[in-house]
């Protein structure tokens, strides 16, 4: 059960034409420090994580950006947290 | 210019791109408008050398965003779907024709701040505005005698500045 289904739907969209294994995805849910808050791990192939963080971060900006406009569809607020 | 008509193939200037490039592209923008309950078309329309996907309908502002901030966000994306593609176009993401009124608000908006940068001789700032919207407005700046243009302040507060030609910091950014 997801408390961020379309969080994690547009997360799961937005990264898989970024990388090279889209296989290696993994998306896991866990509670943020306040109520109402969720935090998706992402996890990627080693070779992708620089493609899905781009030059300066920018397209890690832009993955989270549409999360959060997602996240407003599930009522919550969902940061994205990209782990290495 | 907002109508989305289709010559793929009948411009002179670049050639077609390769179409399952152009389609991984269009998938990613109907991927996004439906994670946001948005089920409208999404057309892809290759003009010269830009990339044009539209999505339809109405209500869109959840795609749209903040100051266009989502919208921005989805065509950054799009655009790095499409260089890996070897798609080598710019690609513009427009919804319910945002673009083409946002581009008749800045260029309104600069006539108006040429002007009154000239009449007081001072730099004049215009309102944030985001990466590609500063872009135009230099790109129509720098058509018009006795001004020119650079950016400052930080995203997303970065807002583009005109000032008399003399007025331009040697230093500016745009």
């Amino acid at each position: 059960m997801s408390d961020a289904a379309a969080a994690r739907a547009m997360l799961e969209t937005v990264v898989k034409p970024l990388v090279g294994h889209p296989d290696a995805i993994e998306i896991t849910e866990e509670p943020g420090g306040d109520e109402g808050t969720v935090v998706l791990e992402l996890s990627l192939d080693p070779a992708d994580y620089g493609r899905v963080i781009g030059r300066g971060g920018r397209t890690a900006n832009a993955v989270r950006q549409l999360v959060r406009a997602a996240a407003v569809r599930d009522g919550r607020r969902v940061l994205v947290d990209i782990v290495q | 210019m907002s109508e989305h008509t289709s010559r793929t193939s009948s411009q002179p200037s670049s050639d077609p791109a390769d179409p399952a490039g152009i389609e991984a592209v269009r998938e990613l923008v109907e991927g996004v408008a439906r994670c946001l309950g948005i089920d409208e078309a999404v057309t892809a329309d290759q003009r010269s050398d830009e990339l044009h996907i539209a999505v339809q309908g109405e209500d869109l502002g959840l795609l749209i965003g903040r100051h266009g901030q989502t919208l921005e966000a989805l065509q950054h994306l799009a655009q790095r779907v499409a260089l890996d593609h070897e798609v080598r176009l710019r690609v513009i993401v427009d919804a319910e024709g945002y673009r083409e009124r946002r581009r008749e608000a800045i260029e309104a908006q600069v006539h108006r701040l040429v002007a009154r940068a000239l009449q007081r001789d001072e730099p004049t700032a215009l309102e944030p505005m985001t990466s590609s919207e500063r872009r135009y407005v230099h790109e129509m700046v720098r058509d018009i005698d006795g001004v020119g243009s650079y950016s400052e302040g930080v995203e997303p507060d970065r807002h583009a500045v005109i000032a008399p030609t003399d007025k331009v910091p040697a230093d500016a950014s745009q």
